[in-house]
């Protein structure tokens, strides 16, 4: 009588436990989540949490020693390069594990294996472009060429010996939080995957395919309008190199002879693959002891990224005999990549120009085991990507490999006319982590010098200042030798003379060496003027490093704080370039008593991009609104990507013409001349404006820009830090926008000792479940600074120690 | 006596199976537990028998829901809230207020270990009661 209530009532505890194992009404396994045991609450990690005093690293050659500051920044303290690294690798997983995993994952077009497919395909097509841009060939090329140096081969060894290290020390309940949301363990580090995230980071700063939109162009507007759309120098071009330097002198290669008959012919390609934001930027720049107040040099950098939690870079100070340096590291990657010691400092913007090319490939048939190339057929490599997909049964991608490169839109991919291989500088075999371990131990100009030399990719702007007093910039990495207007449009692959053939050598490439001006800046502009002996493009910035030059000529006695504000200087030169012009032609225009209150905030206004103002969103709202007047007619809702002329060659037009083929609106033929256009547009700006924003609140900059600080994964909304209420913009030395801006803040005086400043929008813990998970967003906004503590040696003290850990 | 016993029981050797293992254990150790405490219940009162197995699923379910909330409320407070504040509100999509806090995710933590709980040692009982019988 009894069995039939036990199995009653074992069926219902066997189904509710069912219910609970199995993600089957929730996403998640909620038995395993809940557990207190082992799922979430074991990544709320103690307010006092702490690493014990004394750990076992099995594979450490001697003893190593770490002080954690109160930010949670670790100083360690070793006998070799071999120990620094591992330790590094160590304390960095412990921080950062999952975002560390999850970069290069995303770089090497796996992340479908961890999220699915996403929305309309989204995460699988962005995976898909990853592949195709031969991402994981590139970092197997470079963990070769890193391998040909012993030192550079024991650092990448060795880091990934400590990153392990620590996976080992875990247990599933240990795993990060983000593990434990999408269901998945760690995987083990590797030397392949450093040199991924390096890739992942060339990605960010150097894949930007001009050629195929402004190719569209070419065709669609004719020579003559794709030069003023598109002028190779914008308005007011002020290069890093000072315009008057003579370059002749120093040339020793000729370009390669251009060829003939060539024209850029029809090309369609109506879908891109995902490209990183545009306009990433930086500011850096150094002045030397005659513009300092100290007479020793300082130098400041601010690299502009896109913000995201856990931040992007890791603080850190590693110290060996011979070497005591403090920075902010790749989470990934050892050693620092901005930083300083205590001779010099070195910090680094990107350096925009082109190192992307495309090329028109004609198969032999449909078998695609062929391709035409100087009078032959040369034979294709296929290989076949699989991707795993959570939940779901895999999908697989042929690649097709020329001589050029991976063939990165063909008819499954883009919904291009024809195949187009990608030939990157990133897939070149090199070493960067050697230019990096090189400045890491620098102590005067030549090494910096030396260690710069062999970068290739991505190219940057190395600025450097040493405490003997020296200062300079060198815009650094491979560039190809071109012919004029080589790789501006796209190439035609079956030639061999549209080939690259050669490069620039080093020591010619753009550089200042103490000025005498006294300072030295780049901020992502044209590298020279056009006198440079060689042919480059890009797609350059010019208001941020206008704006440095002017504060730095017209400033000296200059200190650590006045670096700083130069910072978070929010003056937007494109507004004082354009607005009073714009002003100017509402003289004729008739004014609502609202758009008299508008025009005269405009008028009394500053161009200071300051959150709590609100000419900024109207000057913003009314320069949309004209931008898109002029341009809209020809761009919007064009069936192939065409590139939108920058905001600089705008202003260029504006100031330069009354009237212009490009004003006029086939729509609407009472627009014709700039008067018309502005007086329109401020119309329909303030008008939509008030109508769209009723409350006084919302008016204020913060409000409308402010910038989102978002989780990586993007999955769960209380892990962004949203709203945040920030100054500045894209074209303001405080370049910040929404999702993008100054990603490590960092000021360096040199000195007896050098005294640095610095802060990132994050924290060093990577645990949203951790009080430094976000620790320094708020001092972010503010604009405030922490100062970096280089510490002598291992027993340096500082009433800020946090706590002490011994490696043996 | 008996009552508070089982509690202990199920919650000591929960705690120190879980340690171990996923967190089904805890369903096969009240399930043992209750079995082996399992009585034929006294030839009383019809009124009893039934009170019996209840009082069982209870003993199992607030072993459990002690142990799990206890738990994760201890966890919460060295966490000083950080990580379940986040997690609530984005699971209960509440901003601020008592929603937005560790209250309702040590609650659920504590419904989900008393279910198991009284579940697995109610079925544990019935096993026993059949057995014997």
């Amino acid at each position: 009588m009894r069995w039939p209530k036990f199995i009653l009532s074992l069926l219902c505890t066997l189904g509710l436990l069912a219910l609970l194992y199995f993600p089957l009404a929730t996403p998640l396994s909620l038995g395993n989540f809940f557990n207190p045991f082992g799922g979430f609450w074991q990544s709320a990690s103690p307010q006092d949490d702490a690493l014990p005093n004394e750990i076992e690293l099995e594979g450490l050659q001697d003893k190593v020693q770490v002080t954690f500051d109160e930010r949670g920044v670790p100083h360690i303290f070793a006998e070799n390069l071999h120990d620094l690294a591992m330790t590094q690798g160590y304390l960095t997983a412990r921080d950062r594990l999952w975002q560390m995993e999850f970069q290069v994952r995303s770089a090497a077009g796996r992340l479908t294996e961890v999220v699915g497919r996403g929305p309309n395909d989204a995460v699988l097509e962005m995976d898909r472009g990853f592949r195709r841009k031969g991402m994981v060939m590139a970092a197997e090329r470079a963990w070769e060429e890193t391998q040909k140096n012993a030192e550079t081969k024991q650092a990448l060894e060795a880091y990934t010996a400590g990153v392990n290290a620590w996976i080992e020390t875990l247990e599933p309940k240990d795993y990060p939080i983000e593990y434990k949301l999408l269901e998945y363990a760690p995987e083990s580090w590797s030397p392949l995957k450093t040199c991924l995230l390096l890739k992942y980071m060339a990605h960010n700063l150097s894949f930007r395919g001009n050629e195929i939109p402004e190719t569209h162009a070419l065709q669609r507007f004719g020579r003559e309008a794709f030069d003023l759309l598109y002028p190779r120098f914008a308005y007011k071009e002020d290069p890093i190199v000072p315009v008057e330097t003579q370059f002749n002198r120093r040339i020793t290669l000729p370009a390669p002879p251009t060829p003939t008959n060539y024209h850029p012919d029809s090309l369609f390609v109506a879908q891109l693959a995902d490209e990183p934001p545009p306009h990433l930027g930086s500011n850096n720049w150094a002045i030397s002891g005659k513009k300092s107040i100290t007479g020793y040099p300082m130098l400041a950098n601010d690299p502009h990224l896109g913000l995201n939690l856990p931040a992007i870079w890791y603080e850190v100070q590693l110290n060996m005999p011979g070497m005591n340096v403090y920075g902010v590291s790749l989470p990934g990657a050892p050693g620092v990549a901005i930083g300083f010691n205590e001779f010099i400092a070195w910090g680094l913007t990107n350096g925009s120009v082109d190192v992307i090319d495309y090329y028109k490939i004609r198969f032999q048939d449909d078998k695609k085991q062929a391709y035409f190339f100087d009078g032959q057929w040369l034979p294709v490599k296929e290989e076949i990507e699989t991707f795993t997909i959570k939940g779901e049964d895999p999908v697989y991608d042929t690649l097709y490999y020329t001589h050029h490169g991976p063939v990165i839109y063909d008819e499954a991919f883009g919904e291009t006319a024809s195949p187009l291989a990608l030939k990157w500088m990133a897939h070149k075999p090199s070493n960067d982590i050697k230019t990096f371990l090189g400045l890491m131990q620098a102590k005067n100009y030549t090494d910096y010098e030396t260690a710069i030399s062999s970068y290739s990719c991505p190219a940057q702007n190395f600025v450097f200042a040493s405490v003997a007093g020296d200062i300079a910039i060198w815009q650094m990495g491979d560039y190809v030798n071109r012919w004029p207007e080589q790789g501006r449009f796209v190439l035609d692959g079956s030639r061999k003379d549209h080939d690259w053939q050669g490069e620039i050598p080093w020591q010619q490439h753009p550089h200042v060496f103490n000025p005498r001006e006294g300072h030295v800046s780049s901020a992502n502009q044209h590298p020279a003027s056009p006198l440079y002996p060689y042919y480059y493009n890009g797609r350059f910035a010019t208001y941020r490093g206008r704006r440095i030059k002017d504060l730095l000529n017209e400033n000296d006695s200059l200190s650590s704080a006045d670096l700083q504000a130069f910072q978070l200087d929010n003056h937007n030169l494109m507004a004082e370039d354009i607005l009073p012009l714009m002003l100017t032609e509402l003289d004729s225009l008739p004014l609502n008593p609202q758009q008299v209150k508008v025009k005269n905030l405009l008028t009394a206004w500053n161009y200071a991009y300051e959150g709590d103002l609100v000419a900024p969103s109207l000057f913003e709202a009314w320069w949309r609104e004209l931008y898109y007047l002029i341009w809209g007619d020809e761009f919007e809702g064009a069936e192939v990507p065409l590139p939108w002329p920058s905001s600089t060659t705008t202003v260029g037009l504006l100031r330069d013409s009354v009237e212009m083929r490009f004003y006029r609106t086939p729509s609407d033929t009472s627009l014709k001349t700039r008067t018309q256009l502005a007086q329109r547009s401020f119309q329909t700006a303030v008008d939509s404006f008030f109508a769209r924003y009723p409350n006084e609140e919302d008016w204020l900059w913060q409000e409308r820009q402010g910038t989102d600080i978002r989780h990586l994964a993007r999955v769960v909304s209380s892990f962004h830090r949203s709203g945040l209420p920030t100054s500045g913009t894209g074209n303001a030395l405080n370049a910040i926008k929404r999702s993008h801006g100054p990603s490590w803040r960092m000021v360096v005086e040199l000195g007896p000792y050098p005294k640095a400043y610095g802060i990132y929008p994050g924290g060093q813990s990577g645990n949203p479940g951790d009080k430094g998970y976000d620790q320094f967003i708020d001092d972010w906004v503010e604009g405030n600074y922490y100062p970096l503590w280089l510490m002598r040696d291992a027993n340096d003290i500082r009433d800020s120690i946090q706590s002490k850990v011994v490696f043996k | 006596m008996r009552f508070i016993l089982r509690i202990f029981l199920i919650a000591a050797l929960s705690y120190w199976a879980q340690l171990y293992l996923p967190f089904w254990i805890a369903a096969v150790v009240a399930f043992v537990i209750s079995f082996l405490l399992s009585r034929r219940p006294p030839k009383r009162s019809f009124g009893r028998k039934k009170s019996r197995r209840s009082f069982s699923f209870l003993a199992g379910f607030l072993a459990l829901a002690l142990l799990w909330g206890g738990l994760a409320f201890y966890l919460d407070h060295e966490n000083a809230s950080i990580l379940s504040t986040k997690l609530s509100q984005y699971l209960l999509q509440a901003q601020s207020g008592p929603m937005a806090g560790p209250f309702p995710l040590v609650a659920m933590t504590a419904l989900i270990g008393g279910l198991i709980g009284g579940f697995s040692a109610m079925t544990g009982n019935l096993f026993g009661l059949a057995v014997k019988s």
